[in-house]
């Protein structure tokens, strides 16, 4: 039985019986609260009484159909059990989920015959318990309705739930088919036909021999006995074709009763074949419509489940940004100053009229945002971490490597006339720091912090545990420099001697030259023959290159800083002292002090790159066995004594250089009170100064060590009224092509 | 601002989208987008914001006009001639005059000093933006909009003014005066802002670096052109193709990913602007390119160029002119200078080629050759479209071609293949509609099984994974010890 509509479904309920098989519904039923309470629909309700339940054989079945049998929840029934004492599955209503104030009947699982039990407290309208009185108590015959099936697909959905109601009233159901007719054998038929096969009755022919005896007499006896006995043929001829007649008539009657028969029978035959093919069909769709259903279910499930998937993505998603900005305007998180950067971190930036106009207002706040974002050296070393990712880092280069220009095979001859105007920068590092940042801390000499000033880095190669500084030459940087140095004893009164050291970096001492050979960093050794050439009115220190290559294996550069040590300071300062005609005084000479943890310009200047940090730098500085007094004046004015070799041990891993000196100030006064008699000399140096001079201290009373950048005087005023025995010279290759260094230069030499 | 900055996704999206949430009807909505809107555009231009809502203005006015004239045919042909005479006007003014000039100086010596106009951020959209509608009212298929601030929420709305895409009027007044948001549209929002954003901050930022570490930087053009012209004829061989393969990655990846993020914010407030980019590098043929790339752009001069010239329909002579000035228009839209109109013409030559036949050849060729095809045509368009300087393109083709003299391989170019191997594979993959195709063959079959719970988990952190990482490559974008350290 099929059926179609909602409508037609009639829920019927009967406790099972073990003859029945039971089919298996796979849907819920959403029966209708309304349908609970409203009496008309159930009117044709069965109250059956628990003994009813557990006896397995309910007392009173209407014959007509009820739409629901309801019995008293007996105390002893779980619910949605396929067991109960007996086999009757039972479900029980009061315990249903409901949603959206509809009860869901799962019926899933179960089988079909269930008694739905509802509690007599549903049921309120009395006039329907009197309509059960007057329900004829009626024999208690089951009804035997055969398989149930409930087309789903014609089902109302809401919420994407199939809706089964109940309908208002019961619906007879169709009447059963009655089983096809035993098809009319062919054995059958035999046997109608030979019933009525006609017999043939044997006419047997009486010979009669007669005597022609008896005259007319007998003859006219002869003629009556022929023609009675004629008579008698005829009448049996007559009745033996009657018989024939009749016996054919009934052949023909019969055959058109077997062929009717047979018609009929093929007429069953290809009903019952039409109907098996429509069962199968039926069954197809059956099994389709399951399918369907179970993948809408399907569906269904999975689309809750995508509803989860996306209340938890969007939810994620804003919770971060939240959390993020809300991190991000708490201002005090914002560092001011980045110590792997060495500088200081972008400002809110005031309002100005201009400021606005300019649109500089807005996109200098979007720069503060982002500059002193939260946790920035965290989140940027997670983020070189993340790009060691992107490929194989075995050698890494940071920054753009540059070109430069051809070095000159011939020095320099003399200088140039023409005022050179400001040349174009390849390497052009932003804005200079004004006044302002110079400040140190209140002139708080351990906390200071050198600020200012700024120097860019060529691109830097990570190879290994290493890092080492691009080189690039500069024909329009060159000859300014060299016509500096140039000037430097003219700038002096003349009254001193000009030593010029120009250093060799890392990259063209200490890398291995397989690598040095791919690498297209300039030929150091061809720009220092060239700058040393090229001077004038200097003693040229010439012989640096080649110690420190003697001396490469040693710890004379350091790995994660442009800078040379100490050590590959001595080197240097052998040559000097080579040169000036004294003698170096020998390193075993001194004490040592060593600070641990160094991690330099390198290190940051590759974004942290974890190969570096693995290997950090050690900064062995070489205490001065003499008694000294360090004066240092700041370019800002501010002055303070200070160690010659400062105890770093508690200072930023990027700043132990710092032990040297105190770093690049503007006047750095050394006195050294064993020598009082001793020569005095002036460095006009860069940081590389600062690992050199200590050795020199023994050779002189007085070193005055300038810095350029730092120092706003000239030189020319410096020495005007002092002794000045030697002015030494001393900066790093890289530095012959570093315009702030060299306008800083002319600046002084002026 | 620009959407990839940290100052626009921690303070000015989270609290602009808090207001609009905390806005009741559409109207406080709409009032909340178009005050942040023009926060937004102010932030980038603070002067010329005025410009925005004058031209604005002036089309509320003119379109109301048009409108109200209707059956007045001479009247509704002044009004629309008078609108594109002042949207074509002001964006001639203000982009084009210094290229004009320019010219004018090259062929007669005059005008002695080139006026220098600042070009207001975002011009080049709002006033086609601007421009459709109006033609659109005229065209009837659209009423026009009576309040003005609508009107200037449309031009001025933050998602598209700056960068595109170019919306039309059409597609969204609807959505203006109604706008629904769902869970599903939301999410798919959030997905394709993050998408975006990790295009850009991941992808095409570290493309545009290396880029230029190959190539040349702009700044270094900028401060000096012999300088980079230097160091550009120095590079190898392998150099000046990965440099240039970059450059196609980076300008891709660069601006899908402002379509990506304003689709994606329009989603999340309920807008649904159309696709911009469609895959354009798996195109096979130029014809095909130009419907995935900027298709904002192209289907605007097809309906408001191409077809009011007669489109194809007036012959063929005329068929050709008319794709002549579009490409011509196309090339010049994008930047005032004849590189990029070159680049426009460089294209009109191959879709006129594909037009004579070349499009049958290609469908007949394997893809793999059609594809190798396109893929080649626009590797070097974009060569053009890269140098505004013309010496430049001669050095870059000798490059590509070993004429320079340089090596095939040289050692900084083999450092930087190796340390970026990996992520060259991923820009290269991420042109490719993979993630999509992925996503639906893993999609899971059944529900409520351990892999369906899984795959939801999965897909559900992957805005937050990709917010994240862009932060981090945010964050370390303005980390520069190159430029500052002591000593």
């Amino acid at each position: 039985m099929i059926y179609n509509k909602p409508r037609d479904i009639n829920l019927r309920v009967i406790p099972s019986l073990s003859s029945l098989v039971p089919e298996k519904l796979t849907k819920r039923t959403a029966i209708p609260e309304e349908a609970l309470s409203d009496s008309k629909s159930l009117k044709n309700v069965i109250q059956t009484k628990p003994e009813d339940v557990s006896s397995g054989t309910p007392s009173a079945l209407p014959l007509d159909n009820p739409d629901v049998i309801i019995t008293e929840k007996p105390s002893f029934a779980p619910k949605l059990s396929n067991e109960i004492t007996g086999d009757e599955p039972v479900i029980d209503l009061t315990e249903l989920p409901i949603i959206d104030g509809i009860p869901i009947l799962e019926l899933k699982d179960l089988t079909v015959n269930k008694e739905i039990i509802i509690p007599s407290e549903a049921i309120e309208n009395t006039s329907f318990e009197e309509s059960l009185d007057k329900e004829p108590q009626k024999e208690a015959t089951i009804p035997d309705f055969g398989e149930v099936e409930i087309d789903i697909s014609e089902m109302p959905d809401i919420f994407g739930i199939p809706m089964l109601e109940l309908p208002d009233k019961p619906v007879t159901p169709p009447i059963v088919e009655a089983e096809e007719t035993a098809p009319v054998t062919d054995a059958i038929a035999q046997e109608n036909r030979a019933e009525h096969t006609p017999e043939i009755p044997v006419i047997e022919k009486e010979e009669t021999n007669k005597p022609q005896a008896t005259d007319k007499a007998a003859e006219k006896a002869l003629v009556k006995e022929q023609k009675r006995l004629e008579k008698q043929k005829a009448a049996e001829a007559l009745r033996i074709a009657k018989e024939e007649e009749k016996r054919l008539a009934k052949e023909e009657r019969d055959k058109k009763r077997l062929a009717a028969q047979e018609r009929r029978a093929e007429k069953e035959r290809a009903k019952k074949q039409a109907k098996q093919i429509k069962e199968k069909t039926q069954l197809a769709k059956k099994e389709k419509k399951k399918a369907d259903f179970a993948s809408k279910v399907n569906k269904l499930k999975n689309k809750k489940l995508t509803n989860k998937a996306r209340l938890l993505k969007t939810a994620s998603f804003f919770l971060m940004l939240y959390a993020g900005t809300i991190l991000a305007f708490i201002i005090p998180l914002r560092p001011v100053y980045s110590e792997t950067e060495k500088r200081k971190l972008a400002e809110f930036p005031d309002f100005t009229a201009e400021a606005f106009v300019s649109g500089d207002y807005f996109s200098d706040i979007s720069t503060w945002f982002s500059d002193t974002f939260p946790f920035r050296e965290a989140l940027t070393k997670a983020n070189t971490e993340i790009k060691n990712l992107y490929g194989f880092d075995t050698i890494a280069i940071h920054g753009d490597v540059e070109q430069g220009d051809e070095i000159p095979d011939i020095p320099l001859e003399q200088p140039p006339v023409e005022e050179t105007k400001p040349q174009p920068k390849p390497q052009a590092p932003v804005t200079m720091p004004d006044e302002e940042d110079l400040k140190t801390d209140n002139g708080d000499p351990s906390a200071a912090r050198p600020d200012y000033n700024t120097q860019s880095l060529g691109a830097i190669i990570v190879a290994n545990d290493s890092a080492y500084e691009y080189y690039s030459f500069s024909e329009d940087l060159a000859p300014r420099f060299i016509n500096s140095v140039s000037s430097i004893k003219n700038a002096a009164h003349n009254k001193s001697n000009v030593y010029a050291m120009i250093a060799p970096t890392s990259i063209d001492i200490k890398l291995n030259d397989a690598l040095r050979s791919d690498i297209s960093s300039a030929n150091q050794k061809k720009a220092l023959d060239y700058f040393n050439a090229s001077f004038k009115n200097s003693i040229v220190v010439d012989g640096i290159y080649e110690a420190e290559r003697l001396h490469r294996n040693e710890y004379t550069y350091f790995r994660t800083d442009h800078h040379w040590t100490a050590l590959g300071a001595y080197y240097a300062y052998e040559q000097f002292a080579q040169t000036k005609g004294i003698k170096p005084i020998p390193l075993s000479k001194y004490k040592t002090r060593t600070f641990d943890g160094f991690l330099g310009t390198f290190y940051s200047g590759s974004g942290q790159t974890a190969k570096l940090a693995e290997t950090p730098d050690k900064v062995t500085a070489y205490l001065p066995f003499n008694k000294t007094t360090c004066h240092i004046v700041e370019g800002n004015g501010n002055e303070f004594d200070w160690d010659v070799i400062k105890d770093v041990t508690d200072y930023d891993p990027g700043m132990k250089y710092i032990t040297f000196i105190g770093g690049d100030n503007a006047i750095t006064t050394i006195t050294n009170h064993d020598n009082p008699n001793g020569e005095t000399c002036i460095v006009i140096k860069e940081s590389f100064g600062n690992a050199f001079v200590p050795f020199l201290i023994p050779h002189y009373s007085t070193i005055y060590v300038i810095d350029p950048r730092h120092y706003d005087g000239t030189l020319s005023e410096f020495t005007q009224d002092k002794v000045i025995n030697d002015i030494i010279l001393l900066v790093n290759i890289s530095t012959t092509r570093n315009y702030l260094y060299i306008d800083a230069m002319e600046a002084l030499i002026q | 601002m620009v959407f990839s900055s940290l100052f626009f996704i921690f303070a000015f999206l989270p609290v602009c989208m808090l207001i609009y949430w905390a806005a009741r009807n559409i109207k406080a909505k709409n009032t909340v987008l178009l005050v942040f809107s023009l926060i937004f555009y102010t932030w980038g231009e603070p002067v010329y914001v005025g410009l925005l809502v004058f031209m604005t203005l002036c089309d509320w006015l003119l379109a109301l006009a048009i409108e109200k004239s209707d059956g007045k045919e001479a009247r509704r042909k002044t009004l629309i001639v008078l609108t594109c005479v002042i949207n074509l006007g002001l964006i001639g003014v203000f982009k084009y005059t210094g290229f004009f000039c320019e010219n004018l100086q090259n062929i007669f010596g005059f005008p002695e000093n080139i006026p220098q106009i600042v070009l207001p951020i975002g011009i080049s959209f709002y006033t086609f933006q601007l421009l459709s509608y109006v033609i659109d009212v005229y065209r009837k298929e659209v009423p026009a909009q009576k309040n003005f601030f609508w009107l200037l929420l449309y031009s001025s709305l933050f998602y598209q003014c700056i960068a595109g895409p170019i919306v039309r009027y059409a597609d969204v007044e609807k959505e203006i005066h109604n706008r629904q948001t769902n869970i599903s549209e939301i999410t798919e929002g959030i997905t394709r802002f993050t998408v975006g954003l990790a295009k850009k901050a991941l992808i095409a930022n570290t493309c545009g670096s290396l880029s230029d570490t190959l190539l040349v930087s702009d700044t270094l053009i900028a401060s000096s052109a012999q300088t980079a012209l230097v160091e550009l004829s120095s590079r190898s061989v392998a150099g000046m193709w990965l440099g240039v393969l970059f450059y196609m990655l980076q300008i891709y990846l660069d601006f899908s990913a402002y379509s990506d993020m304003a689709i994606g914010m329009g989603l999340m407030v309920g807008f649904r602007f159309k696709e911009n980019f469609n895959y354009p590098y798996t195109a096979k043929s130029v014809t095909d390119f130009w419907r995935r790339w900027h298709i904002s752009l192209s289907s605007f001069f097809r309906d408001y160029v191409y077809i009011p010239l007669g489109g194809n329909r007036k012959g063929t002579i005329k068929t050709y002119r008319n794709i002549f000035i579009v490409w011509l228009l196309t090339g010049l839209w994008h930047g005032a200078s004849w590189n990029f109109v070159l680049w426009g013409l460089f294209f009109c030559v191959f879709l006129v080629a594909e037009k004579l036949g070349l499009l049958k050849i290609l469908q007949k060729i394997p893809a793999v050759f059609s594809h190798a095809y396109l893929l080649t045509v626009v590797f070097f368009g974009w060569i053009l479209f890269r140098f505004s300087n013309f010496s430049f393109i001669p050095v870059v083709l000798k490059g590509l071609f070993g004429l320079n003299g340089n090596p095939l391989v040289d050692f900084e170019t083999k450092t930087l293949f190796n340390a970026n191997v990996f992520f060259i594979i991923v820009a290269i993959l991420s042109v490719f509609p993979l993630v999509k195709k992925l996503s639906e063959k893993l999609k899971p079959k059944k529900a409520h099984t351990p892999y369906s719970y899984a795959y939801g988990v999965v897909t559900a952190i992957i805005p937050v994974a990709l917010l994240i990482l862009s932060t981090l490559s945010l964050v370390g974008d303005s980390y520069n010890p190159f430029l500052y350290f002591q000593f």
